[in-house]
């Protein structure tokens, strides 16, 4: 991002654009829920949303759930990044124990995270551990294949040259394959990141007593359908802030080289 | 294996014995003796002086890259032998530093960070930033080491990995057409740098190109290659001093020859 | 890592873990689960068969006890199964299942009685039961007395079960399927039956008030091992229970002021559920009696839910609100 006066301008006008599409949208709702004279209880307007919004913020209770999912995401989220990226090093260089682990992980895949509540609620109880694991589960596979395809794809001639200048060891992964690697983990890092925001929201549904999925379902069971709404605004906005934080990482230098070769 | 009592002292830094390179590595020794498509390299037999320039020229697709790689330690032969100092080469060697065509800087360093990996087992930081800067001087690079390579220009990355060879103090410099990629003028110029580069290092340069002009410009020695299956088809040898006009004389005759033994009547 | 980054890398490194610590701390503080050792936890969901979890944690202060919320049946069995809770309002037939199954637990008292309700759209105002051959019926789940019931109502009506389409559905969503014709009746536990009501978007067909008096919806199950390691106070509490259901009877308008501010539902329902008509629903008869068990065993067999003869002294206990204060 330049800080020349253009670009400047450029952000600014891109943000400001972004406010106000978002604030003529919520106008149109409001405005429809009044024209059709839609019952609160079926569709709230964007007023009683934010009202239903204070009450729960005033309580404190939004506070505590948002805390709630935050603290299973960041957990099931790190635990798995830290066991994937480097068995995904392992598989990538080892072509003999990628394509027998291959079948295992491609098929722990595609299950949902979602179904693994049952055994997760009989191994965890009920309570942070068993959404944890959730998490672990819908992060830890994509990773772990992120991370093998980044390493298996690093061009032969970086790790001929690796060679020629005698790198070795810890070096060699840290300095080398990591790196070369590192745009492609990064995406994994986002996309699953958003993966797992949406699978805590699931998850919260059952069995535990906090969070934003328990905030949807259980205003859902009091018949408070702006709280239900208020609830996904929420959840939209930080699932937005999550991605935009990892966004970050993606601008830097040592990482842009990638997407501008593509 | 006492090499004084089997082989004489050699001036040659490389020595090529019987070099076969087939793909699909067959254990059957007959195999590799009836020439077929599978085979890239046949019985190369051929020596590189010491602190020569020597070029390897040939069509494309010939197998040159193939040869280089095995010499540098990148790859094995199917059967004979490359010696270097007289002794089998068993790997990549960091005295023996190679310049690939393209994308052989490491991206996510700087300029200045690739350049430093040629001497980073120099102990004093202080005398490694001084060298680093040195070179970024000697290339022409002096202000872009904080660069990543993506934010330079084509003919600044090659200049950066050859200041990453250099730094190193290489007894051979491999380099793979590495002006291939740069424009026409870049290329005349980076030829140039070339000469002065071996005038001022004591190194061998084994140099792949496919452009007869620039090998007659830059080369001691070039060897010619033919189609696959590839063979020595001559060695030539060039003691002609810098700055060379190939459009007369001596010069100019065996261009035509070597044009003629390519296979190009119309060059000239 | 190049130089540039070393900073880059160590400085995202430090902040992940401030952020670990920052988020772990804000969680313990704020949602801290205090070491739920010695109180015994209670497994409840936001319906009026079992009101008298709330009821008592409102007026029992000098027992405690920690109800435990859900929102659907699958998940209460598997904390139940799995320890996080002691005892829990369960439908009767998911007892029996679990029973049969090995699980050892013991069924010690009733949570009321009638409180259900059978509901059809609105827009059908002269339907009667044989309206609902060939119709779509909503139940909370095939583990209940709703399902047996309504299955035993169609036969009755000579309507066999192969006739209806039926699907199970969590009650909250029942009334708003009802009203989008997603489904054509429903048979579910109050308050969702009047939810249905109020909203307009059904009528009453049937209460089990007229069609079946006496009719057993949930049960308190206890588990075996909690029974035997903590019998007084298992025993204080469902005593407590067993008490407060008197009290209901008593003071339903108060006992619908704790229900819709403990289950988070409007006043307005809580009271039409108790209020509207006196025997809607029933809380001073919770003693269950073998021969109800096991007929509801037998029907249970009779529709395929349940294999084999259920021993129902080995399930059944009600020493607990029979015994004499200690």
């Amino acid at each position: 991002m330049s800080l020349n006066g253009q670009g400047l301008r450029n952000w600014f006008a891109v943000r400001w654009s972004a406010f106000l599409l978002s604030f003529f949208i919520m106008a149109l709702w409001e405005t429809a829920v009044h024209v059709f004279d839609v019952k609160p209880e079926r569709f709230p307007g964007v007023m009683q949303v934010l009202r239903g919004l204070w009450e729960l913020i005033r309580d404190g209770r939004l506070l505590d759930y948002i805390v709630a999912s935050l603290f299973r995401v960041t957990w099931g989220y790190l635990l798995a990044v830290a066991l994937a990226v480097p068995l995904g090093i392992f598989l990538g260089t080892k072509p003999f124990w990628r394509m027998a682990v291959n079948p295992v992980i491609q098929f722990m895949r595609p299950i949902s995270p979602l179904a693994w509540i049952p055994i997760a609620l009989l191994w965890f109880g009920i309570g942070d551990n068993p959404a944890i694991f959730l998490i672990f589960l819908a992060v830890f596979f994509p990773m772990v294949l992120f991370t093998t395809s980044g390493v298996a794809g690093i061009n032969p001639t970086y790790l001929y040259a690796a060679s020629n200048f005698g790198i070795t060891g810890h070096e060699f992964y840290s300095r080398i394959i990591l790196q070369a690697a590192l745009p492609e983990i990064i995406t994994g890092l986002r996309i699953t990141l958003g993966t797992a925001w949406l699978v805590i929201v699931a998850a919260e549904m059952i069995a535990v007593k906090n969070g934003l999925g328990y905030l949807i379902v259980d205003a859902r069971n009091s018949l408070r359908m702006d709280q239900v709404l208020g609830g996904m605004l929420v959840i939209g906005f930080i699932g937005l802030l999550l991605d935009n934080l990892v966004r970050q990482l993606e601008r830097l230098p040592s990482v842009r080289w990638k997407r501008l070769k593509q | 294996m006492n090499q004084s009592s089997v082989r004489p002292q050699s001036l040659n830094k490389v020595e090529i014995c019987g070099l076969y390179k087939v793909y699909e590595e067959t254990s059957s020794e007959a195999a590799l003796d009836s020439i077929s498509d599978r085979h890239v390299l046949t019985d190369l037999n051929f020596a590189v002086p010491a602190r020569s320039f020597t070029c390897f020229l040939g069509p494309s697709g010939c197998g040159k890259s193939t040869l280089l790689r095995i010499i540098a330690g990148f790859d094995t032969p199917s059967r004979g032998e490359v010696l270097v100092d007289g002794d089998p080469v068993c790997g990549p060697n960091p005295k023996h530093i190679f310049v690939f065509q393209e994308d052989g800087l490491f991206p996510w360093f700087t300029a200045y960070e690739n350049i430093e990996l040629g001497i980073r087992n120099l102990k004093d930081s202080q005398k490694r930033h001084e060298l680093v800067l040195e070179y970024l001087e000697m290339v022409g690079l002096k202000g872009f080491g904080g660069y990543y390579p993506h934010e330079l220009s084509g003919g600044m990355r090659r200049r950066a990995e050859v200041a990453r060879a250099l730094i190193a103090n290489p007894d051979i410099l491999f380099m793979d057409e590495p002006f291939g990629a740069l424009d026409f003028v870049t290329r005349l110029q980076m030829r140039e740098e070339m000469l002065n580069v071996h005038a001022m290092f004591p190194t061998t340069i084994l140099f792949i190109t496919h452009d007869i002009d620039e090998a007659i410009q830059l080369a001691d020695q070039i060897v010619l290659f033919t189609e696959r299956p590839t063979s020595v088809k001559e060695v030539l040898s060039l003691g002609y001093p810098h700055p060379r006009d190939f459009t007369k004389g001596d010069l100019a005759v065996l261009r035509r020859h070597i044009y003629r033994t390519m296979g190009v009547h119309a060059a000239l | 890592m190049n130089m540039k980054d070393v900073s880059a890398g160590q400085r995202i490194v430090l902040a992940v873990l401030v952020w670990v610590i920052f988020i772990s701390g804000l969680h313990i503080w704020r949602n801290g689960k205090p070491f739920a050792g010695h109180v015994l936890r209670v497994g409840f969901l936001p319906i009026t068969c079992h009101l008298l979890c709330p009821v008592t944690y409102e007026l029992n202060k000098d027992i405690p006890f920690k109800p435990v919320r859900f929102t659907a049946w699958p998940e209460m069995c598997e904390a139940l199964k799995s320890g996080e809770l002691d005892m829990a309002f369960i439908l009767a037939p998911l007892a029996i299942t679990l029973y049969q199954q090995g699980f050892p637990i013991k069924l010690v008292m009733l949570g009321h009685r009638n409180g259900t309700g059978l509901m059809v759209r609105g827009n059908a105002p002269n339907a009667g039961i044989d309206w609902l051959e060939h119709k779509t019926i909503a139940i909370p789940i095939r583990f209940s007395n709703q399902y047996l019931t309504l299955l035993d109502l169609l036969e009755q009506a000579g309507i066999p079960a192969d006739n209806v389409n039926l699907v199970e559905m969590p009650p909250p969503d029942m009334p708003s399927s009802l009203a989008m014709g997603a489904v054509d009746a429903y048979i579910v536990g109050e308050p969702y039956a009047a939810a249905g009501e109020l909203n307009g978007s059904g009528r009453i067909l049937y209460l089990m008030k007229d069609v079946r008096p006496g009719f057993i919806s949930s049960v308190l199950v206890v588990r075996d091992d909690v029974l035997q390691r903590r019998k007084d106070d298992v025993g204080r509490l469902v005593r407590a229970f067993y008490a407060n259901g008197a009290w209901i009877e008593a003071h339903r308008m108060n006992a619908a002021a704790i229900g819709a501010r403990f289950y988070g539902l409007p006043v307005s329902l809580l009271e039409r559920v108790l209020l509207s008509q006196p025997d809607r629903v029933l809380y001073n008869d919770l003693m269950p009696k073998r021969q109800e068990i096991d007929a509801m065993a037998a029907a249970m067999i009779k529709r395929g839910l349940l294999k084999g003869v259920l021993n129902v002294n080995g399930l059944l206990d009600t020493s607990l609100i029979t015994e004499k204060k200690q």
